[in-house]
C-alpha cells in the first residue's frame, strides 16, 4: 500500500498531464460521424413544435444525445494564441508599470484583452497591476479569472495562485492565503 | 452740438412758459422725462447684462461629445475590406489616388493606404501617419508606415456617435479663432460683412447698400447686418421682424463692440451661427456645421466646401445642399466670385471651386443621434457619475465601447428577420444586446426593430418574462451541489402539483405536453423538460435558486415563488444579458459598461471606468451548465442555429418562451459575444412565437453577421473528465464500448466500476490511478 502510494505520488504529474490530454484526444471516433451525419434543419421547423417534430423512442433520444454531448467539441483555433499585435501591448505595460504609471498599465492590458479575450496570460498581468495598487480583492479575482483560462498551463496557474496567496495574506485571510499556497504547491 | 444746445434752448423756453401757466404740468413733464430716461437707461443696462451674460456663458456651453471605439488594426485581425471601407466611411476619410492629407485613402484591390487623424486617446496623442495595409482571406495580413517599417498595432482614429446636448437641442463643435481657417474668415469677411474690422458694431454704409442693391433686385439678396448683428441676432432665436428688434439688435451690437475684442466676437459668430437643422437638432457653428454636412473637421475643408458654409450663412434651409442643390451651387458660386473679385482667390481658383462638387455626405435626412437605444444606455451610465448640466456644457469627450459596425450588422440581421416574421397587420417588436463577454463591454443596444428611432427602449425598458432563460441558474444551483447532482443524474419528467403559499396549486406542464419519464439531467436542460426542471428545482430548494440569480448579477428584488423555476420573472434584456454575461465568463461577473474613458475638453484624462471582474459562481459548476447549453445548440431547442451558424462554432444557448407565446426570447453566447434577444408586442398580446421560432433565428442572424469566435471551453482544475459507460452511468474507459467522456467536479465522479471493466482488460496505470483516487 505503502510503496504504491509513493509510486503515484511520483508518477502523478505524468497522470494528470495524461488525463488532462485526454479531454482533448478525439474522443469516440463513433460519435464524431454521428455528429457529422446530422442534417442541417430547415430554417422552417420548428425545434419545439410538437407537431412536426417526429419523436423517436425515448431510450434511442437518451442513448443519442448523451452520446452526442461529450464528444470534446473539435478545437477551432480562429487565432494565434498572443499575437504581435498584443505582445507589443504586453510590452508597453509592462514598461508603463515600470514607471509606475498603474493606471496607464492596466488601460494598455485592458487594451490587449479586448484583441484576444482568453489569453490568459493577460489576465494575470492584470492581476500584478492591480496588486501593485493594493486592490487586493480585484487582484484575487483577476488571478482566478486567469486560471479559469489557463488549462493545462501548470507555471501560469502556480502563478496565479501565488499572487492569490499574497493577495489573501494582505488582507489578513491567513487560512485562505494557506490554502492558495498549497494550491501553488500542487501545480508546481 | 448744435442739436443738444438746441434742445435745452427750448426746455428753458418750455419751462418759462410752464412756469406761467401751470406748475403741476411742469413737474409732470420732469417726472416723465426722468423716468423714461431711467428706463431708457435701465433697459440699456439690462441690455448689456444680457449681451455679457450670453456672451461669457453661452459661448463655451458644448456638449459632451460620444466616441465608439476606436477600429484596432493589426496584423491578424479578422477584419473585412467591407468593415475598413465601412469604418473609413463613418469617419469622413475621402478616397483619394495618393492619401497626402490627414482623413483621406486609396485603394487598390486587397491593398489600402491610410492616412491617418492625429487623435487624442486617453493614453495619449496619436500622431497621422500613412499605414499601408494588406488585406486577404477576411483579415489584415500586413500592417506598415509607408516607409516601409513593420507597425505591430495602430487604431484609427473614434468614430463618433453623438453628443450630449441640453434640452434646446442645441448642438456645437467648438472652434477657437486660431482654428478657424484664414479662407473662411476671408471669405465669411467679404460676402458678410466687408467693414467688420473697421465698424462699431453698426455699419450704416452697408444698410444703406443693402438697400440699394435690394431695391434695385426687388427682393431681399443683401443684407445690411454686421457680423456682431447676426451674432446679437442668432443669440436670441427670434424669427420675429420688426423694427424694435432691430432697434435692440443695433443697441447690443454696439454694446457688445464696446466690451470685446473683434477675434473675441468673431469666434463667437463661428460657434453660433445657425448653419442647418438635424431633425430636432439645431447646427450651429462652423465647426459642427464641418462634420453635419462632410463629416470631418473645419481644418480638412478645402475651398469649395469652405465656400459652401459661408454660402450656408445667408439662409441654411434655402440653400440645403442636400435637399436644393442647385440653389447652394449658385450661391456657393457667388460666394466665390466675391473672393475672386476682392482679390482673396485667383480667377482659375475660383472658376474650379466652382465647378467642383458640393461634396456633402448622404445623410440626407441624417438621424438626430444614429445609435439612440445605445445613447440612452451611455447617458443613464452617465448620470450615476456626472450632473447634467456638466454633460451637456462641458465639452467632456466620452469614449464609449460601442461597436458601430457591430451595431449596424445587428440592425440590418434584426429588420430582415422581423420582416420575414411579420404575420398579418400587427408589427412586432424586438429588442437586442451585444456585449463583449470576458470583459462586459457593451457593444450594441437595438431599442425596436426600427434602427436609429428613439422612442421606446426596450432594451432597457421593456420588462418582460424570462421563460425558460431562468433554466441556467436552476441548473447551476443543483450543480453547486456535486454530492447530489451531476450530469447524468436521473431526475423525474412526470406530472407534478406544487402547492405555493397562499394555496394556489400550479400544475407546470412541458411545451410539448408530455412527459418524458427518468431523463439524465444535461437532457432536461438542453431540451428545457419543465417538469424535470421544477422537481430539481423544489429539490434544490428556491433560495437556492434565488441566491444564484442573484450572484450571476440580477439587482431586482425577486419574489420567490415556484413558478419562477419556469420564468416566472420579468427582466430587461439588459438584464438578461448581464446574467448571461457571467455564465459565458465562465462564472466571473463584470458589470456591463458602455464607458470607457472620459476625457476633458482638452484631451486631459478625467475618469477611467476600468475593467473587474469578480468571481460570482464557481468556475467548475458554470462550465458543466454551459456544456450544457453548447449541447442545446447542438441538439436540444437551439439546434435550428445549425440553419445560421457552423456547428464547429460550439455556440452555446438557451431559448425562452413564455404563456401563449407572448415573449420569444434566445440567450447565448460564442468565445468572445454574448447576445440576448426578445421578440413580442408592445401591449403584451401573443406574439406567436417560441423561443426557437422567433428570437432563434435573429439571434443567429445577428452572430452569423458579426464574427464571432468558436466557443472553446477550458475546464477549470476541479474539473475531471472520465470515461463512463452510458447504460450503467459507471465508471468505464476508453476500451469500454460506446463509454463516453462525461465532466465531473473533482471528487465526485463515480467510483463503481461498469460491467465492461470488470472483464480484465485494464493496466497497471489505470489500476495505479484508481487507487489514488480511492485515498
Amino acid at each position: 500500500m505503502n510503496r504504491f502510494a509513493v509510486i503515484g505520488l511520483t508518477l502523478l504529474p505524468v497522470f494528470l498531464t495524461g488525463c488532462i490530454e485526454s479531454a482533448y484526444r478525439a474522443g469516440a471516433p463513433v460519435t464524431d460521424r454521428d455528429h457529422a451525419s446530422i442534417p442541417p434543419l430547415p430554417e422552417t421547423r420548428s425545434a419545439q413544435s410538437p407537431k412536426k417534430q417526429p419523436r423517436p423512442s425515448r431510450a434511442a433520444d437518451n442513448q443519442e444525445v448523451q452520446i452526442a454531448i461529450y464528444t470534446p467539441p473539435p478545437r477551432f483555433k480562429a487565432k494565434p494564441v498572443t499575437s504581435a499585435a498584443v505582445s507589443n501591448l504586453v510590452q508597453r505595460a509592462a514598461e508603463q508599470k515600470n514607471r509606475g504609471d498603474m493606471t496607464g498599465a492596466a488601460a494598455t492590458l485592458e487594451r490587449a484583452l479586448r484583441i484576444e479575450p482568453r489569453n490568459a496570460h493577460l489576465w494575470n498581468q492584470l492581476a500584478q497591476v492591480r496588486l501593485a495598487q493594493r486592490q487586493y480583492g480585484q487582484a484575487e479575482d483577476l488571478a482566478s479569472k486567469s486560471n479559469a483560462l489557463a488549462a493545462a498551463d501548470r507555471d501560469l496557474r502556480r502563478d496565479n495562485w501565488l499572487l492569490i496567496a499574497k493577495a489573501r495574506r494582505s488582507v489578513g485571510n491567513l487560512s485562505g492565503a494557506t490554502l492558495a499556497q498549497n494550491q501553488a504547491n500542487r501545480s508546481r | 452740438m448744435r442739436r443738444r444746445s438746441n434742445r435745452s434752448k427750448r426746455k428753458k423756453t418750455k419751462r418759462r412758459c410752464s412756469k406761467k401757466r401751470s406748475p403741476w404740468l411742469r413737474r409732470w413733464l420732469i417726472k416723465i422725462g426722468l423716468l423714461s430716461c431711467l428706463i431708457l437707461a435701465g433697459y440699456t443696462v439690462y441690455l448689456d447684462y444680457v449681451v455679457q451674460r450670453e456672451f461669457s456663458g453661452k459661448r463655451w456651453a458644448v456638449p459632451a461629445r460620444v466616441y465608439g471605439r476606436p477600429l484596432e488594426l493589426y496584423p491578424g485581425a479578422a477584419l473585412t475590406t467591407d468593415q475598413l471601407l465601412g469604418e473609413l466611411k463613418r469617419l469622413g476619410y475621402s478616397s483619394v489616388r495618393y492619401p497626402r492629407q490627414a482623413g483621406s485613402y486609396s485603394r487598390n484591390g486587397g491593398r489600402f493606404l491610410v492616412h491617418t487623424r492625429p487623435f487624442v486617446f486617453w493614453d495619449g496623442k496619436a500622431p497621422g501617419q500613412i499605414l499601408d495595409l494588406q488585406f486577404s482571406a477576411q483579415q489584415i495580413t500586413s500592417l506598415k508606415t509607408v516607409s516601409g517599417k513593420g507597425v505591430g498595432l495602430a487604431r484609427l482614429d473614434a468614430p463618433p456617435v453623438g453628443s450630449i446636448y441640453p434640452a434646446h437641442n442645441e448642438d456645437r463643435v467648438l472652434v477657437q479663432r486660431s482654428e478657424l481657417p484664414d479662407r473662411l474668415v476671408q471669405a465669411l469677411i467679404a460676402v458678410e460683412d466687408r467693414s467688420f474690422y473697421r465698424h462699431f458694431g453698426v455699419d450704416a454704409k452697408a444698410i444703406a447698400r443693402a438697400m440699394w442693391a435690394n431695391l434695385r433686385a426687388r427682393s431681399v439678396v443683401q443684407g445690411g447686418s454686421t457680423l456682431t448683428q447676426q451674432l446679437v441676432k442668432n443669440f436670441f432665436l427670434t424669427r420675429e421682424r420688426s423694427l424694435w428688434r432691430k432697434a435692440n439688435e443695433a443697441v447690443m451690437a454696439l454694446l457688445l463692440e464696446r466690451r470685446y475684442q473683434k477675434d473675441e466676437i468673431l469666434e463667437a459668430y463661428a460657434n453660433e451661427i445657425y448653419l442647418g437643422q438635424d431633425g430636432e437638432r439645431a447646427i450651429h457653428g462652423f465647426g459642427l456645421a464641418s462634420h453635419f454636412y462632410f463629416k470631418r473637421p473645419l481644418h480638412e475643408l478645402d475651398l469649395p466646401r469652405l465656400a459652401l458654409l459661408v454660402a450656408l450663412v445667408r439662409g441654411p434651409s434655402y440653400y440645403d445642399p442636400r435637399r436644393h442643390p442647385e440653389r447652394a451651387k449658385k450661391r456657393r458660386k457667388l460666394v466665390l466670385n466675391i473672393m475672386r473679385d476682392q482679390g482673396l482667390i485667383t480667377h482659375k481658383e475660383a472658376k474650379y471651386a466652382a465647378a467642383a462638387p458640393l461634396g456633402v455626405t448622404g445623410a440626407k435626412g441624417g438621424r438626430t443621434v444614429r445609435f439612440p437605444a445605445f445613447m440612452d444606455l451611455v447617458r443613464r451610465q452617465l448620470h450615476r457619475d456626472y450632473r447634467e448640466e456638466d454633460l451637456n456644457s462641458e465639452g467632456l469627450r466620452i469614449f464609449t465601447t460601442l461597436d458601430p459596425w457591430v451595431q449596424q450588422q445587428a440592425e440590418k440581421a434584426l429588420a430582415a428577420q422581423l420582416a420575414q416574421l411579420d404575420s398579418g397587420r400587427d408589427k412586432l417588436e424586438s429588442a437586442a444586446v451585444i456585449a463583449s463577454s470576458q470583459s462586459g463591454e457593451v457593444l450594441a443596444v437595438l431599442g425596436g426593430r426600427t434602427p436609429g428611432f428613439a422612442g421606446f427602449n426596450r432594451a432597457l425598458d421593456a420588462v418582460r418574462p424570462i421563460g425558460s432563460l431562468v433554466k441556467p441558474a436552476v441548473y447551476l444551483a443543483a450543480l453547486m451541489q456535486p454530492e447530489r447532482y451531476n450530469l447524468l443524474s436521473p431526475l423525474e419528467d412526470e406530472p407534478l402539483s406544487v402547492k405555493s403559499r397562499n394555496g394556489d396549486v400550479w400544475t407546470p406542464k412541458n411545451y410539448d405536453n408530455r412527459a418524458h419519464g427518468s431523463v439524465p439531467l444535461h437532457q432536461a436542460l438542453a431540451h428545457s423538460y419543465n417538469m424535470a426542471t421544477v422537481r430539481l428545482g423544489m429539490s434544490v430548494g428556491l433560495d437556492q435558486v434565488a441566491s444564484r440569480l442573484q450572484d450571476l448579477g440580477l439587482r431586482r428584488p425577486l419574489k420567490v415563488y415556484p413558478s419562477i423555476l419556469l420564468g416566472a420573472i420579468s427582466l430587461t434584456p439588459l438584464e438578461v444579458a448581464q446574467l448571461y454575461q457571467t455564465l459565458a465568463a465562465s462564472g466571473f461577473y463584470s458589470p456591463l459598461r458602455t464607458i470607457r474613458e472620459v476625457l476633458t475638453t482638452e484631451g486631459e484624462p478625467l475618469q477611467r471606468y476600468p475593467l473587474t471582474v469578480k468571481q460570482a459562481v464557481p468556475a467548475d459548476a458554470v462550465y458543466l451548465v454551459n456544456q450544457v447549453l453548447q449541447e442545446a445548440v447542438r441538439s436540444g431547442t437551439g439546434r435550428a442555429l445549425a440553419n445560421y451558424i457552423p456547428p464547429q462554432m460550439n455556440l452555446a444557448g438557451k431559448t425562452g418562451t413564455t404563456d401563449d407565446l407572448r415573449d420569444s426570447w434566445f440567450a447565448g453566447f460564442s468565445g468572445d459575444k454574448v447576445a440576448v434577444v426578445w421578440i413580442g408586442r408592445d401591449d403584451n398580446r401573443p406574439a406567436g412565437l417560441s423561443g426557437s421560432t422567433g428570437a432563434l433565428r435573429v439571434w443567429g442572424k445577428i452572430m452569423q453577421h458579426i464574427q464571432p469566435m468558436a466557443l472553446d471551453l477550458l475546464p477549470p482544475e476541479s474539473i475531471e473528465v472520465v470515461w463512463i459507460d452510458p447504460v450503467s452511468s459507471l465508471r468505464a474507459d476508453a476500451h469500454c464500448r460506446g463509454a463516453i467522456q462525461v465532466p465531473y467536479i473533482r471528487g465526485f465522479s463515480p467510483n463503481e466500476r461498469a460491467p465492461c471493466l470488470s472483464k480484465s482488460n485494464g493496466s497497471v496505470f489505470r489500476d495505479l490511478l484508481e487507487a489514488f483516487w480511492d485515498e
